[in-house]
């Protein structure tokens, strides 16, 4: 073994180097190159440890938390006042529902899919395309950018409960084959996950100060959690369903167990 | 106060059982913040932002699950938030001022403090995914197949992803040993 394929094996082996133990102990150079590595090694596990160890800003790190997190107490009065975070609230409410992004589940091509699937693949489809709003040009008033936000969020909303009547237009139809009730139930699992993601992605009012933009932050936060919550559920009951009638389960438990994931 | 008691007194409100909590899991917060974003400074806000969502959400947390991958996630959404932020609003380093010359007494602790940063500088350059490996085998002594169920991976990803991560850390930290002409001399 020559010093050039030890230096390789060195920088590849795990640092006890015990199958090159052989020529290192000959080979001054390349032993005094493993010391190194490993000496190197050493000084990186000590230096996370002691990274994990300090508690020397614990203190002053929980106070702050305390302040911030007290502060949004009381901030959170001046939100209920606040136009766009009330917009926010309001267009989901009026929703109902959340957010996902994959469009509805495709049965099997020999199966024509019914005037109302149609309908429904075409409003996922709209909604698919739905996008959080550019940041606005400099220079637009306060004014404007507020109306600009809200009524992007509004469309976003009425987009999405355009899917969600036909989904459970679909869905409640009793003679409707049990393949399409699956693509409704996804399709509105999905633009549920959907508009979390829009909610998530929509510029912040550039005219906030620090402290309003901290707060707007954890609200978007909370509203965000709240629609990944109801798309995890709406995709396990797709999962419920499908078991039930014997179908295909496995891309609903998988989108549910992604978000169960993301909201531990 | 027990640990369990301590924890569910928390989600119900109580923040000096929530400190308590901290308390016991700081080391693990902090090192996972550290390895999710490989540099100090960083870490330091995330374990900051961890906290402010550990009050803000500790309601959340079902005390009938495991709480350590809860807070694993919550302290690797707040670094993922920071990163992110960071990414925003990008911080122009202050350059160091000059040191003066250093007292013979402190250069031990200065070369000491040099090693560690240039340790720590060499993880930052890994990717968050072999930090993390590297932190489970080979700074905590994990075996590769104990990372993999810990990561949901396989052992074989872990293994590969392990072998790039020495490769590309070793390689930076050799660059004070100077390898090659150690190799020239040999």
């Amino acid at each position: 073994m020559t010093c050039e394929d030890v230096r390789e094996q060195l920088l590849e082996a795990s640092s006890d180097f015990g199958d090159l133990a052989g020529h290192l102990a000959g080979c001054p150079s390349c032993a005094a190159l493993a010391a190194a590595i490993r000496a190197e090694e050493q000084q990186l596990i000590r230096a996370v440890e002691e990274f994990s160890m300090s508690t020397a800003l614990i203190d002053a790190q929980w106070a702050e938390a305390e302040r911030r997190v007290g502060r949004l107490g009381g901030a959170w009065r001046a939100v209920h006042t606040w136009l766009l975070a009330a917009a926010v609230v309001a267009a989901i409410l009026v929703a109902g529902l959340s957010g996902g992004g994959r469009g509805p589940v495709q049965p099997p091509v020999a199966l024509m899919p019914p005037p109302p699937v149609l309908e429904l693949r075409e409003r996922a489809e709209a909604f698919s395309e739905v996008k959080a709003l550019a940041p606005v040009a400099a220079g637009t008033s306060r004014e404007e950018e507020d109306v600009l936000l809200e009524n992007a969020l509004k469309a976003a909303a009425a987009s999405l409960q355009a899917l969600e009547d036909q989904a459970v237009a679909v869905a409640k139809d009793e003679g409707t084959d049990p393949r399409w009730v699956l693509e409704a139930r996804m399709a509105l699992a999905a633009g549920y996950a959907k508009m979390a993601q829009v909610i998530a992605d929509f510029p912040f009012p550039s005219y906030l100060t620090e402290a309003q933009h901290e707060v707007y932050e954890m609200a978007i936060e909370d509203r965000v959690f709240v629609q990944r919550s109801k798309a995890a559920k709406a995709y396990g009951a797709a999962a419920t369903y499908a078991e039930k009638h014997g179908l295909d389960a496995t891309e609903a438990k998988r989108q549910q167990q992604t978000l169960l994931e993301g909201l531990r | 106060m027990s640990a369990s008691s301590d924890l569910r007194r928390a989600t119900r409100g109580d923040r000096a059982a929530l400190r308590r909590v901290v308390q016991r899991h700081l080391p693990q917060i902090r090192r996972w913040a550290l390895v999710a974003t490989g540099d100090v400074g960083v870490a330091e806000d995330v374990v900051q932002e961890a906290l402010i969502r550990l009050l803000r959400f500790v309601h959340r947390y079902d005390p009938q699950r495991p709480f350590e991958p809860w807070l694993k996630t919550l302290v690797l959404n707040a670094a993922r938030g920071e990163l992110a932020r960071r990414a925003r609003n990008p911080v122009v380093a202050e350059p160091e001022p000059e040191r003066a010359a250093p007292e013979a007494s402190l250069d031990r602790q200065l070369d000491l403090a040099r090693a560690a940063t240039r340790a720590l500088d060499a993880f930052g350059y890994l990717s968050p995914r072999q930090r993390e490996i590297v932190d489970l085998v080979d700074l905590q002594g994990l075996s590769p197949a104990e990372a993999a169920q810990q990561l949901q991976i396989t052992p074989g990803a872990v293994r590969g992803q392990l072998f790039q991560a020495r490769r590309a850390l070793r390689a930076r930290l050799a660059e004070g040993a100077d390898p090659v002409a150690l190799l020239r001399e040999a």
